[in-house]
């Protein structure tokens, strides 16, 4: 009994490390990023920094970076993206695994297609495309881009959530009365709910923060946060980098917040 | 008064034939248990009149309507799962009041629907309960009461009791024989069980391989004996190989049994029935 509960005591002992080393992994970049946002001067080997300053939130703010601008068509740029390929992905999702359509395992390779050929090699043959189209330098263009990017990933959730959940439940609201289109809404969206939202985050956060593709397809007129940023970061300006670091993470943690809301109330609603 | 006329109806599922030229007819208000064994078609059968799959031919007529085209939502024949399919994003009531839902019922109404219905499945004062705070037995009842809450014209019973414990699925054999006599709804129930079949049923039809080989009242369907397969099904039978002379069968296997049997002279198959019935 006695060795029972000493062993047990370990194994606790042993979990709490682990998740302090789990922790300090995680939140001691974000707080040093933090730190580095207001930072003047921080010299080797200085724990904390020596001097502060409001200078990068000046130049964030009131500088000639234009950050809301570029904050609202990145935030655009990567909603479209993730509402549009988490829409593809779970029709996609349903014509291979409920539908069980001819080609369906064809289709499931075609969505793996864009992960194997490198994202610079693709995006300069799409870009070819998008001019012919009319469409180069354009938010529409760089939309399409990255969906392309997202796509393999939005499909892979969406698949395995709907093979998980299949359509029994469907089946049951329809022999109750229920419409194809009121099963699904009532009964079957709120069992992909998880999956909607890791599908819908992932495209986000994938077309957030491409650099090349938005470079390339958006020939420098369309501007996202992750184009401005990289300058900063080359440059070695730390403090502006990490000021820019923190907007990008922020307010892509924001917009999941949102989305989890907004889709908690649709599917509120539906029910 | 014919409620249900199945006629000539073939399934092809993943290019296999499931069911070939079934025919049955369910009258109004009837019980009728389909019997047989696993992999038989009789699951097939409920979904295809259903309309959750598709006939190859053959026709479903349901009050005089033929029905083959319409989807599943416009049938009106219900049914209640094996494995209950109740929702789990909502509650034990809003589970109830799904169907009353759909046909456009307004909030107040339906629960006030909802908890009569729960009354009648015996579960009153349950409705705020998530569907995982249920036990299985209270759970295939919850699937009961939805069903009856959709008021359909025929309920379909695909092996409800089979999850449930013996105890269990004696009290839900009276519930659903009672709920039968109270809402009078005209009733299919696939099982296996030949027990539980006989015991509910109005009438039982037995399935063999895609075929219904039998139909008739309990009693008629256990003495019946033209089809082998049947009666094999129903009893703990011995066959017994011999020949017949002079109206005498003896068996051929040396052990010495022999017994009156009024045929021609030949060889014959001699099956033994534990009612002590003596039949070719």
């Amino acid at each position: 009994m006695k060795d029972r509960t000493s062993a047990s005591s370990k194994r606790n002992r042993a979990m709490n490390l682990v998740l302090i080393i789990t922790s300090i992994i995680i939140f001691l970049p974000v707080i040093v990023t933090l730190l580095w946002t207001v930072t003047g001067r921080w010299p080797w080997p200085s724990l904390l920094p020596e001097t502060y300053t409001t200078r990068t939130l000046h130049e964030m703010f009131f500088g000639s970076s234009n950050l809301w601008a570029i904050l609202w068509d990145s935030i655009y740029i990567a909603t479209a993206v993730a509402v549009l390929g988490t829409i593809i992905a779970l029709l996609t999702a349903r014509a291979t695994e409920i539908y069980r359509i001819r080609g369906r395992r064809l289709i499931g390779y075609s969505a793996m297609l864009p992960l194997l050929v490198p994202g610079t090699v693709f995006a300069m043959g799409i870009q070819v495309i998008l001019i012919r189209m009319g469409l180069g330098d354009t938010v529409t263009g760089v939309i399409l881009v990255h969906l392309v990017a997202a796509l393999p990933y939005c499909v892979t959730i969406m698949t395995d959530i709907t093979a998980a959940v299949g359509n029994s439940l469907e089946e049951q609201a329809q022999v109750l009365g229920a419409g194809p289109a009121g099963a699904f809404m009532h009964v079957t969206l709120p069992q992909l709910l998880p999956g909607i939202l890791s599908s819908a985050s992932m495209a986000y956060i994938i077309s957030y923060s491409q650099y090349f593709t938005t470079l390339l397809a958006g020939g420098g007129k369309v501007k996202t946060l992750a184009l401005v940023m990289v300058p900063y970061i080359q440059s070695g300006d730390r403090a502006l980098s990490s000021i820019y670091a923190v907007t990008f993470v922020g307010s892509a943690l924001i917009v999941f917040f949102i989305f989890e809301a907004l889709i908690h109330r649709i599917v509120g609603d539906a029910k | 008064m014919i409620k249900l006329d199945v006629q000539e109806l073939t399934v092809e599922l993943n290019k296999n034939t499931i069911l070939r030229d079934l025919s049955l007819q369910v009258g109004e208000g009837e019980f009728v248990s389909l019997l047989g064994p696993s992999g038989c078609g009789k699951s097939t059968l409920l979904k295809t009149i259903a309309g959750i799959n598709e006939s190859a031919s053959g026709r479903i007529i349901l009050d005089g309507e033929l029905i083959n085209d319409k989807p599943a939502y416009k049938r009106g024949a219900v049914i209640v799962f094996q494995d209950m399919r109740l929702f789990p994003n909502m509650s034990v009531e809003d589970n109830v009041a799904y169907p009353l839902k759909i046909q456009g019922m307004k909030k107040a109404e339906r629960r006030v629907k909802a908890e009569e219905y729960l009354e009648a499945v015996r579960l009153e004062g349950l409705g705020s309960r998530r569907i995982s705070q249920l036990s299985g037995g209270q759970q295939q009842r919850v699937a009961l009461a939805r069903a009856l809450a959709a008021e359909p014209k025929l309920l379909l019973l695909d092996e409800p009791f089979s999850s449930l414990d013996e105890n269990l699925r004696e009290d839900m054999r009276k519930l659903v024989k009672d709920l039968h006599r109270q809402f009078g709804m005209t009733t299919i129930m696939v099982t296996h069980d030949r027990q539980e079949a006989m015991i509910m049923a109005d009438r039982v039809a037995v399935m063999f391989d895609g075929e219904i080989v039998l139909t008739g009242d309990p009693e008629s369907v256990l003495s019946d004996i033209s089809d082998e397969r049947v009666s094999e099904y129903f009893g703990n039978n011995a066959f017994v190989r011999g020949t017949v002379h002079d109206g005498i069968f003896t068996a051929s296997d040396g052990s010495g049994l022999t017994c009156r049997l009024d045929r021609p002279d030949g060889e014959y198959d001699l099956m033994l029935r534990t009612d002590a019935r003596l039949v070719e």
